[in-house]
């Protein structure tokens, strides 16, 4: 059984199911529990989208996932070589106001942060973002 | 694979004429703007009572929502004080969503069509 598993693809919205299987893959390999996994999928989703919709844009590149077990944990990292964009900085929703005062974006950070245990943005030395997810599976 | 989003649009009478959009696959980021071109389409030509069958969605991510909230703002906006977004059997998952986003104290989700058709 391996305990790193890896995925490179272009970042295209077409490819986010294809991200949520590999992920599945993964996760069942690792044997992580099917409601950490359900959590994981969303969280990897989320990250993944980001990066095609606000860190690459309309431009063309890749996503490079990354999923390792350590110890007890799952650590799921995204890179990628969109323009510097921390996606950590994005306002989250505003949960206060009445649902149509509200602007429409942040539900995608704010997920991460409620699936994931940790999320952390660092600037990686071989690429422009790299966003490490964890959780605690065991 | 082909991640498409089924969209069936029927018309059922509670108390008001209420529009079901009866929605099948797993919507994200790539397929969630042909829910909400549908739910306008159906807007546009009237409909201001908007139930969304989640039975057949296993997996929605934030992208689906926005559409829920997109919605919802619009039938608000109407100018239609009784205009809303009503929820059918969204899954576990999605319930739990919900509630995080705040979307639960919004708009309400039934288990059964007809209660659900009803409480519009």
């Amino acid at each position: 059984m391996r305990t790193q598993y890896r995925l490179t693809l272009e970042a295209d919205l077409a490819n986010l199911a294809k991200i949520r299987d590999f992920i599945d893959e993964a996760a069942a390999e690792i044997n992580i529990a099917s409601e950490s996994v359900s959590e994981i999928r969303l969280a990897v989703d989320e990250a993944a989208a980001n990066i095609i919709v606000h860190g690459y844009q309309d431009a063309k590149g890749t996503i490079d996932i990354e999923v390792r077990q350590e110890g007890n944990a799952v650590i799921i990292k995204l890179r990628d070589s969109a323009p510097q964009y921390n996606p950590l900085d994005a306002p989250e929703p505003r949960l206060d106001l009445p649902l149509e005062q509200r602007s429409l974006g942040g539900a995608g950070i704010l997920l991460m942060k409620e699936y994931m245990d940790s999320v952390k943005y660092r600037i990686p030395k071989d690429g422009n973002n790299e966003l490490v997810l964890m959780k605690t599976i065991r | 694979m082909s991640t498409d989003l089924q969209i069936e649009v029927s018309q059922m009478e509670g108390r008001v004429p209420v529009t079901v959009l009866r929605v099948s696959g797993q919507v994200d980021a790539s397929n969630n703007q042909s829910l909400q071109n549908k739910a306008t389409e159906v807007y546009e030509g009237g409909a201001r009572n908007i139930l969304l069958d989640l039975e057949n969605v296993d997996y929605m991510s934030s992208a689906g929502f926005r559409v829920m909230h997109s919605v919802y703002t619009m039938l608000k906006d109407s100018g239609d004080d009784n205009s809303t977004l009503k929820l059918l059997k969204p899954s576990d998952a999605i319930s739990r969503i919900l509630k995080t986003l705040g979307f639960d104290t919004e708009f309400s989700s039934h288990s059964d069509l007809k209660e659900a058709v009803d409480a519009f």
